[in-house]
C-alpha cells in the first residue's frame, strides 16, 4: 500500500500526486458499524411504524405539535455539514491538509448549530408539558431523537479530534485518510439517520 | 515448561457456558424470556409468580454460582488484549473491570429475585412486585459496566497492528456498536409497556439478542485465537 506521496528532489509534489494522492480505495472496517446501525435504525421505524398503524390518529395529533420549521432547519444544517465533511475529504485526497482542517471547522461550526436548535426544541417542548411520558409518539420522539444526538455527539468529537489531531501536521498518509474516512462515513449516517427521523416524527401530519 | 497461554483456554470457554446457562437457568427456569411484563398490576404478577416460584428459585439458584464465569471469561480476553495492546495496558485493564463489574449484575439481581422466591407465598403482593422491579431496574440500568468492558475491547481490537489481526476488525465495531446501543436501556425506567419496556420489543428482545450475541462471537474469536497464538509460540514467531 502506498504511504504518502513522495516529494521529488526538489521538494515538490510529483505531478500525479500534487492533485490526487492516488491512494488505494480503502474499505474502511467502520462500515460494520454503520451498517450494524442502521439496521438498528431500521428496527426502531419497524416498531415506530407498527405503533403509529395502531394509533395513526394519536401520532398524527401529536406530530402536529413539532415545529417542521426547526426540523427543517436541522436537515439543512446536516446535509450542509456533510457536504462540508465530504469536500474536506476530498482535499485531505489532494494532500491540502489546511484546506481539509478549514473545510472540517467550518462542519463542525455548521454542525454546532443542530445541538443549539435541538436543546432549543427539547426545552420548548418541555416547557409545554410535552415529555417522553406524554404518550406513544412522544415516547418515540425523545427516545429516537435521543439515540440521534447521542450520534450526532460521538460523530462531533470524533470530527474535531480528526481535524486537532489526526491531521495536525504533515503529509496526508493512508492512516490519516483512513481516519478521515471513517468519520466522514459516520457523519454521513448521522446526516443519513436524521434524513429518515425529520419526515417520520415532522411530516406525519402530511404522510 | 514456560507457557504464557496456560488455563487460558478454561477461563474462554467461561463464556460459552455460562451463556448457555443463562438461556437455560436463568431464562427459561427463571421465567425471563420475557420477564414478567411490567405494565401488570401487583396483584396479577403475584398471582403468575407464585406458582412458578420453586422453578424460578432453581433457575437462580444454578445461575448464581455459574455467573462468576463472566469473569473467568473476562480474564482470558484481558490476556488477548494484551498480545494486542502497544503502549500500555489501559484497553484490557478497563475491560477486565467492566467484567468483574458486570460478573456482580449477573449476581446481584439474579439473589434479588431468589430473594422474592424465598417467601413468595406470605410475601404481599405490592412486596413482590416492588423487589421484582428493583433488580429488573439495577439489571437493565447498570448496562454502562458492560459498555466499559465493550468500547476498550472494540478500540483494542481495531488497534491490532497484525497483517491477520486476531479478531476480524469488524469484530471491533461490532463491540463499540453493542455497548454503545445499551444507551436504549436508559429510558426503560420511563416505560411499563411498550418497546422501550423491560419486556418490550427494543429494550428486551433486540438487546439481550445483541448482548447474547456479543457473547458468543466474542467466545467463538477468543477461542480461535488462543489457539493462533498457541501455535505461533510452539512455532516460535515473535510476540505481536
Amino acid at each position: 500500500m502506498r504511504l504518502v506521496a513522495e516529494r521529488d528532489s526538489a521538494g515538490q509534489m510529483p505531478a500525479l500526486a500534487a492533485s490526487s494522492l492516488n491512494l488505494p480505495a480503502l474499505a474502511p472496517s467502520i462500515w460494520a458499524f454503520v451498517v450494524a446501525d442502521a439496521a438498528s435504525f431500521g428496527i426502531f421505524f419497524a416498531v415506530f411504524s407498527s405503533e403509529r398503524s395502531v394509533q395513526a390518529a394519536q401520532f398524527a395529533q401529536s406530530a402536529a405539535k413539532l415545529d417542521i420549521r426547526l426540523g427543517l432547519f436541522n436537515t439543512l444544517v446536516l446535509i450542509t455539514s456533510s457536504w462540508l465533511v465530504a469536500h474536506a475529504l476530498a482535499a485531505a485526497r489532494r494532500n491540502n491538509v489546511m484546506g481539509a482542517r478549514r473545510l472540517l471547522a467550518g462542519a463542525l461550526g455548521v454542525a454546532s448549530l443542530f445541538a443549539v436548535c435541538k436543546a432549543f426544541e427539547y426545552s420548548t417542548k418541555v416547557s409545554h408539558g410535552l415529555t417522553p411520558l406524554t404518550n406513544e409518539f412522544f415516547s418515540f420522539y425523545y427516545v429516537l431523537t435521543g439515540v440521534h444526538l447521542l450520534h450526532y455527539a460521538i460523530g462531533f468529537v470524533a470530527l474535531l479530534y480528526i481535524r486537532n489531531s489526526v491531521l495536525a501536521d504533515g503529509d496526508v498518509d493512508a492512516r490519516k485518510l483512513n481516519w478521515l474516512q471513517s468519520g466522514a462515513l459516520y457523519w454521513h449516517l448521522v446526516d443519513l439517520l436524521w434524513v429518515f427521523l425529520f419526515p417520520m416524527l415532522y411530516l406525519q401530519r402530511a404522510l | 515448561m514456560d507457557n504464557r497461554f496456560r488455563y487460558l483456554r478454561a477461563c474462554a470457554w467461561g463464556g460459552p457456558i455460562l451463556l448457555l446457562v443463562t438461556i437455560i437457568f436463568w431464562g427459561i427456569f427463571g421465567h425471563n424470556v420475557p420477564p414478567f411484563s411490567a405494565d401488570q398490576s401487583a396483584d396479577a404478577i403475584a398471582e403468575q409468580f407464585r406458582p412458578l416460584a420453586q422453578r424460578i428459585k432453581l433457575g437462580m439458584v444454578v445461575e448464581l454460582p455459574f455467573s462468576a464465569l463472566y469473569l473467568t471469561w473476562g480474564v482470558a480476553i484481558t490476556k488477548l488484549m494484551e498480545e494486542i495492546e502497544l503502549d500500555n495496558n489501559v484497553l484490557s485493564t478497563l475491560q477486565l473491570w467492566g467484567a468483574g463489574l458486570t460478573t456482580m449484575i449477573f449476581v446481584i439481581p439474579c439473589a434479588g429475585w431468589l430473594g422474592v422466591t424465598y417467601r413468595a407465598e406470605t410475601m404481599p403482593s405490592w412486596a413482590l412486585q416492588m423487589i421484582y422491579d428493583m433488580w429488573w431496574i439495577l439489571f437493565d440500568l447498570a448496562y454502562a459496566l458492560t459498555t466499559l468492558q465493550m468500547i476498550p475491547l472494540g478500540i483494542c481490537l481495531l488497534s491490532d497492528k497484525r497483517a491477520v489481526p486476531l479478531f476480524p476488525r469488524w469484530m471491533g465495531w461490532f463491540s463499540i456498536w453493542v455497548g454503545l446501543m445499551f444507551f436504549l436501556e436508559s429510558f426503560m425506567s420511563f416505560f411499563k409497556g411498550g418497546p422501550f419496556s423491560r419486556s418490550g420489543i427494543l429494550n428486551y428482545w433486540t438487546e439481550f439478542t445483541l448482548f447474547f450475541a456479543f457473547m458468543a462471537l466474542v467466545s467463538f474469536y477468543l477461542l480461535k485465537a488462543i489457539g493462533r497464538l498457541e501455535r505461533e509460540t510452539r512455532l516460535g514467531a515473535p510476540r505481536g
